[in-house]
């Protein structure tokens, strides 16, 4: 699998690298700009590419608004990367449809997890990070009505897992996870989809109120 | 022919306030003709009191009877300083009596400040010069009570040196503020680095230490010492994290106030719309000031308003930004309790900014702040 990395720091695009190839990705270019990115997709057009979000030149959200240029390079997967995680970019994110990704960095000490998220997005998939899940599920906006195990398959579902992945942290059999999403779907009166990355729209949109199709 | 009623009523009453200062001139000059020149020292004394308070009222009836506005010119008075050996400071002269250092401190305050003897001189032409402006006016006719009004404002606004002194002085208390609260910042900021990610990592290291002692002989315990190392170290990054979010939320640098306004309202527990449009950016400080100072606002709603839905608005017009949160709930909000309000004051307080809050019983409240700024292009900043 193709990938193209863009990190200015030396020391995690290092690290972040050999942890790629390690895992057995072919890690085809590593870029420290936000121009040098958009060269480097174009030059190599990759399965996916991973991105820290702040890049020189202007250190803002350089590797966001590059990945969202997607134009210019049609239906690329892509995984953001970033010292912190917010609602407003995780919703900009998903609005451009699938194959995308948006983790903190921190979850590159978890190899495991991390290859699995980067292998979910080149596959069309999502990885939201655990932490915009819980900062829509805090106590005072998670959805009534929902059991505790219910909101758990909810939190994992809503991170872009698949109903094998969820059971299998969560220690259940994928039938019954099956049979939670949906009485989930059926409580939040929401329209069950096998589809993980509109069942992630779905969640999202119904935990923030709001059509995440408008911003 | 009300208006005309009401001019010649107001024309009247000024003209009588002219008659209680001509008196109150005439007092000392009869003292000094039929008494002796003790007694002259306290009429002197009720003579500048009483003078500034008809000053006042002249001042504030220009304002509400000829639309000019006309400020309070005086200096504030100055604190005693005692020393510590007991005396007492006046700015002017040391006192060992609190008693003889307020006297003297009272008369350093009042002689020395000039719009006393403004005051004065207005006091002995003003029942001359404005009664004779004021004469044609009786009749109804509004010009001279225009003329009248722009004659007072000769004599009794402060001079452009005394707006000069008032600004510096404001200045200064402003500057102040905003050193002490950036110490207290800085200061806020070494502590939770210092317990926070500077701790974790040094226990990072130990760990790490100790799992290369164990290297060759303990396995299983060099896992164990791993695992918790890696734990410690992803602590230390969400302490950061925290700490960081408080100084400078990344959103604001990344993208601007709009945003972050928009980020705000998303993570508020209540249901907030955000209005906001900005043609360009703002100045980094003033940025991170009107976002905490919102930030401020909308926790004050979840706190005290019982609200359901806030509304923040903002927008930039002709060269103030304004941005209004107004929420549905209870009302009643007083700025006096409390020191909510009073954190958002000196937060904008060296930009010029206020914040004003309005809050009927039953609601709805609108807080508002206020803060003078030309707008920067992108990528410039020149507030």
């Amino acid at each position: 699998m193709r990938v193209v990395l863009a990190e200015d720091l030396y020391l995690l695009r290092n690290g972040i690298e050999r942890l790629l190839r390690g895992h057995g990705f072919d890690v085809v270019a590593t870029v420290d700009n936000g121009p040098d990115l958009l060269a480097a997709l174009l030059e190599h057009r990759p399965d996916v590419a991973v991105i820290d979000i702040r890049l020189p030149p202007s250190q803002t959200d350089e590797g966001l608004r590059a990945a969202l240029a997607r134009r210019e390079v049609p239906g690329l997967p892509v995984l953001i990367l970033s010292q912190y995680v917010q609602q407003l970019y995780a919703r900009e994110l998903l609005a451009h449809g699938s194959g995308v990704g948006y983790l903190l960095k921190d979850r590159v000490l978890d190899t495991d997890e991390f290859v699995d998220a980067v292998r979910r997005v080149a596959a069309g998939g999502t990885a939201i990070d655990p932490e915009v899940i819980a900062q829509l599920l805090t106590p005072d906006r998670a959805p009534a009505g929902l059991t505790a195990r219910e909101l758990d398959v909810l939190a994992l579902m809503a991170q872009g897992l698949s109903n094998a992945t969820v059971a299998q942290r969560l220690s259940l059999s994928e039938g019954s996870v099956s049979k939670y999403t949906t009485q989930i779907f059926a409580k939040l009166g929401l329209i069950p989809s096998p589809d993980t990355h509109r069942r992630v729209m779905a969640v999202l949109a119904y935990l923030n109120r709001i059509d995440t199709s408008t911003t | 022919m009300r208006r005309l009623a009401e001019v010649s009523g107001r024309c009247l009453a000024l003209l009588a306030l002219k008659v209680l200062v001509a008196l109150l001139v005439a007092l000392p000059v009869l003292v000094l003709l039929r008494l002796n020149g003790v007694v002259l020292f306290p009429a002197l004394l009720v003579l500048v009191f009483a003078g500034r308070r008809m000053a006042d009222v002249s001042r504030r009836l220009q304002g509400r009877w000829a639309g000019v506005e006309i400020v309070r010119p005086y200096l504030p008075r100055p604190a005693l300083e005692p020393t510590a050996q007991s005396w007492y400071w006046t700015g002017y002269d040391y006192h060992h009596s609190r008693l003889w250092a307020a006297v003297s401190s009272w008369f350093n305050w009042v002689l020395r400040d000039p719009a006393t003897w403004r005051d004065l001189a207005w006091m002995v032409l003003d029942p001359a010069v404005g009664t004779i402006l004021l004469a044609p006016a009786v009749l109804g006719w509004a010009r001279p009570f225009r003329w009248h009004a722009r004659w007072t404002r000769a004599l009794l606004s402060p001079t452009d040196q005394a707006k000069l002194t008032a600004r510096v002085r404001e200045l200064a208390e402003t500057r102040t503020e905003a050193l002490d609260a950036q110490a207290a910042e800085l200061e806020r900021i070494e502590r939770d680095l210092h317990d926070g990610a500077q701790a974790r990592l040094i226990a990072v290291g130990l760990s790490l230490s100790l799992a290369q002692q164990q290297l060759r002989h303990d396995p299983d315990a060099v896992e164990e010492l791993l695992a918790e190392a890696r734990a410690t170290a992803a602590d230390a990054l969400r302490t950061l994290r925290d700490l960081v979010h408080g100084i400078r939320p990344p959103v604001l640098s990344e993208r601007g106030l709009v945003d972050a306004l928009r980020l705000l309202g998303l993570e508020h527990p209540l249901a907030v719309t955000v209005e906001a449009e900005l043609p360009g950016r703002l100045p980094p400080a003033l940025e991170s000031a009107v976002y905490f100072a919102t930030a401020e606002l909308l926790v004050n709603v979840t706190k005290h308003a019982h609200a359901r839905a806030v509304r923040v608005r903002l927008e930039h017009r002709r060269g103030t930004l304004r941005v209004a949160v107004t929420d549905d709930g209870v009302g009643g909000a007083d700025p006096a309790r409390g020191t909510g309000i009073q954190g958002i004051q000196r937060r904008l307080r060296p930009f010029d900014g206020t914040v004003d809050l309005d809050s009927p019983p039953a609601g709805p409240t609108v807080a508002t702040l206020e803060v003078p700024c030309a707008l920067s292009s992108p990528r410039t900043s020149t507030c």
